[in-house]
């Protein structure tokens, strides 16, 4: 009902007018609709809105909507409530007979989302009814076109509105006006010329186009058509052919001529459309002994990585082994997304079922016995995003021990891939057609990424399909490639991950499986929370490494109690790392004063700091310290007490955001 | 890169750094550069724990720093540097970082260092490179938070025939 008078006042703001709507549209409207489908609703709003818009196009403050004037298929909502009398009931008690939305401009327009349409609807409606009145047509008339045309409209965009979400990624960086123009390419290419493109062609060829219009428009020069390119392309009649389509069509939309070194360069992306066949992600069963032991590590890691293509067996001890085989063979199959499927299994029987497993589904299947939670995170991590092959995958899991490994163990396989590697530079290869446009935006787009996690030995470098291979060897001369992407997969054994993934927020995951980026920051922040280690003793410990004149063994007891009563009295939990952090702080803070060297704030700051909730608790505090060490903190030391803890509170609870 | 603010303190990012300098000082980053830091894992994690809400912190090497410094890719980051000791704060302006001055909050007491401040302990190397410092022309600028009114650490040396 609040979701409902919203969406009508997001109306109301755009056509700057109030809607006035009876009880029955009401209920029409939410009958409508199957319940929480919200772009329907939403949808159907902006139908009967626009109508309305139409209808009441002399008022010039408010538009009137009747229930009488309703499409027929809202009209069958009120029926459809009706049925369900509870429900009538319930909200016949919330409405008003008759409703007046007013434009609101503090509610304003909510984030854009998908379903938000990309225009001014009412400014379209106002337009095109001028001119058809302009046209000598009478009023019934012109609303029943302009209806159809909304209706029509509304109809195909949100319909598109699940495809929308998955190009959200790519409208970043490319125009919509691009991206659409290479959605209707798609379906002329398919409809007229029979000729089959799939979802990564709107990637591919939006980002090219997209850089071929920035190129021109720059004013560059053009490229020159190299030999190499002519006859590569002479092999590839059916692509040359669609090039020319495809230029034709991007000539037609923008009016200017497109040079004939470009339709090679598109019959070259086309081709390498064309020869990447998107294999599916390797797929993973856990099997497990137990009633529940192997869905619960599934669902542990699922929770972490939304991740799709894992699949749990649990293998109670009752149950024989031929069930058990036959159940995880139809997980197997279920999973299986034609690139093999990989078996975690704990022990016994269920670790020789490989190739019973093949011989019955006919996937390829590898088994890894000894699972854990751990090993199931890592394998759905591997799987997830990189279209590794499921060999790779089984080789680099079997040398996976877990992630709280000890530094040592760390030093030693970095001693290792040292002795290995040798002194070439790390790279990244990013392709494109060019090695020009996309590329050079892949390169942009991973260069942030590398410099957010400040890493600074990888360099990544554009490739040209064209002359993929020979370049590939070239760089391989100065650089140890250790990953790819673009818009082929070039034929080097690195992890390689596609134009899509990368746009849609793939690419600090890529960076994170080339290089051990701090993202275990939060893992080890947990883990070092519920260890033995931080405890009275280390924080003892650090007392006695940076401060002087306190006792370290008789001071940290009082501060640990200072920070249970502030913890008590704010009601809200310390983590042992600021438990530390805050001992460490209240021991400089009293050594501070045994020195009489006391930090400074200034008034305004004092003053303010006393109306904070967090002051009364801190000097309620600090009467501990009065009382059992009969000392007294000054007030612009009291302040920085409060500050830390308002920015711990602050940080637990953006992150909690 | 633009370096904001370098600063001496035996236990680098603490309440001080947080509640104070991140929110005086405009950065856009916190650099942690310490080669001892960056081997030891609690401590890392503590540190990184202890960071204020909305600036990324991360912990690097000597080295790594004056690397990423020399790297333009890195220009965009505006950091402010915290390291233990003044050695390293030596080592960094050797490698090429341009400061003009240099804050340092405290330094902790042991065996081999004695105070000079109430809350700056030195040690010989301590000294040597301080003097280093004060050569190329850097302020060694002695403030906890920023409102206290600030000392010269020269000054101090110097009243205590260190130098």
């Amino acid at each position: 009902m609040q979701l409902l008078e919203q969406l009508l006042t997001l109306e109301a703001n755009r056509i700057h007018k109030n809607i006035r709507l009876g009880e029955d549209v009401v209920q029409a409207l939410l009958g409508s609709v199957t319940y929480g489908n919200i772009g329907q609703l939403k949808s159907n709003i902006q139908l009967v809105c626009a109508q309305g818009f139409l209808n009441s196009m002399h008022n010039k403050n408010e538009i009137t909507l009747l229930f009488s004037q309703l499409p027929p298929n809202i009209k069958d909502g009120l029926s459809n409530l009706a049925s369900d009398r509870r429900e009538l009931g319930n909200l016949s008690r919330l409405l008003e007979a008759t409703m007046v939305i007013k434009p609101d401009a503090q509610r304003g327009t909510p984030d854009i989302d998908s379903y938000e349409l990309p225009y001014n609807l009412y400014e379209i409606i106002g337009d095109k009814a001028a001119l058809l009145k302009e046209d000598g047509l009478d009023q019934a008339a012109i609303n029943h076109f302009i209806m159809t045309d909304i209706n029509l409209h509304l109809k195909s965009f949100y319909r598109q509105g699940k495809l929308e979400k998955t190009i959200d990624g790519l409208s970043e960086i490319v125009d919509q006006e691009i991206i659409d123009l290479t959605k209707q390419m798609q379906r002329l290419l398919q409809e007229r010329e029979n000729y089959p493109v799939r979802d990564h062609f709107i990637y591919a060829m939006s980002l090219h186009i997209s850089s071929f219009i920035k190129r021109i428009q720059s004013g560059k020069p053009l490229r020159n058509i190299s030999a190499d390119l002519i006859s590569m392309v002479h092999d590839y009649p059916v692509e040359l052919k669609i090039a020319e389509r495809v230029k034709e069509l991007i000539r037609d939309h923008y009016r200017f001529p497109i040079p004939e070194s470009e339709v090679y360069y598109m019959a070259i992306l086309l081709v390498s459309l064309k020869s990447e066949p998107k294999t599916g992600k390797v797929g993973i069963v856990v099997a497990a002994h137990g009633d529940s032991t192997a869905s619960s590590m599934v669902h542990v890691v699922s929770q972490l990585l939304s991740v799709d293509n894992i699949a749990a067996y649990d293998m109670p001890l009752e149950m024989s082994p031929k069930i058990a085989l036959a159940g995880i063979a139809a997980q197997v199959k279920k999973i299986d997304q034609g690139n093999g499927v990989l078996l975690l299994v704990d022990m016994g029987s269920l670790s020789t079922f490989s190739n019973k497993l093949i011989e019955k589904t006919h996937i390829h299947v590898k088994t890894i016995d000894m699972v854990t939670t751990a090993m199931v995170l890592e394998a759905a991590r591997k799987t997830a995003l990189i279209d590794s092959d499921l060999e790779t995958v089984y080789r680099e899991l079997r040398e996976f021990d877990g992630y709280s490994r000890t530094i040592e163990k760390v030093q030693q396989k970095k001693k290792d891939v040292q002795k290995r590697s040798d002194q070439r530079a790390k790279a990244i290869i990013a392709i494109c057609s060019t090695g020009e446009g996309t590329a050079k935006r892949i390169k942009d787009l991973l260069d942030k990424i590398l410099v957010d996690h400040l890493i600074d030995d990888i360099t990544v470098i554009t490739v040209s399909l064209v002359t993929m291979n020979e370049q590939i060897v070239k760089i391989q001369q100065d650089y140890q490639i250790v990953a790819a992407t673009g818009v082929v997969k070039p034929q080097v054994a690195v992890p390689f991950v596609s134009l899509e993934d990368l746009l849609q927020g793939g690419g600090e995951r890529f960076v994170s499986l080339i290089e051990e980026i701090d993202n275990h920051a939060v893992h080890e922040a947990e883990a070092l929370e519920h260890s033995e280690l931080l405890t009275k003793e280390m924080a003892e410990n650090y007392l006695g490494q940076y401060f002087t004149f306190i006792n370290p063994v008789k001071i940290v007891k009082v501060l640990w109690g200072y920070c249970a009563f502030i913890q008590q009295r704010s009601k809200s939990k310390m983590s042992n790392a600021f438990k530390i952090s805050l001992i460490m702080h209240m021991a400089g803070a009293l050594e501070r004063n045994l020195t009489r060297s006391e930090m400074s704030a200034d008034e305004q700051r004092l003053a303010q700091v006393r109306t904070e909730k967090l002051y009364p608790i801190v000097t309620q505090a600090n009467e501990i310290l009065l009382e059992t060490l009969n000392i007294t903190l000054s007030e612009s030391e009291v302040f920085y007490i409060v500050e830390l803890l308002r920015t711990e509170k602050e940080k637990s609870d953006t992150q909690k955001n | 890169m633009d370096v904001r603010f370098l600063r001496i303190d035996s236990r680098l990012l603490h309440g001080q750094v947080t509640t104070n300098w991140a929110k005086v000082i405009k950065v856009n980053r916190i650099l942690i550069v310490s080669d001892r830091v960056a081997g030891d894992r609690t401590r890392k994690t503590l540190i990184i724990q202890a960071a204020p809400p909305g600036i990324k912190t991360n912990v690097v090497t000597v080295e790594k720093m004056i690397r990423m410094y020399h790297d333009p890719r890195f220009d965009i980051l505006k950091p402010m540097i915290l390291v233990e000791d003044a050695v390293d704060a030596r080592r960094i302006v050797e490698g090429g970082i341009t400061i003009d001055s240099v804050n340092i909050g405290a330094i902790s007491f042991d065996a081999t260092r004695v105070m000079v401040t109430d809350a700056i302990a030195v040690n010989a190397a301590d000294v040597a490179a301080f003097k280093w410092l004060h050569d190329q022309g850097i302020k060694l600028d002695v403030r906890k938070v920023s409102n206290d009114s600030s000392k010269n650490l020269w000054k101090s040396l110097s009243e205590k025939g260190l130098v």
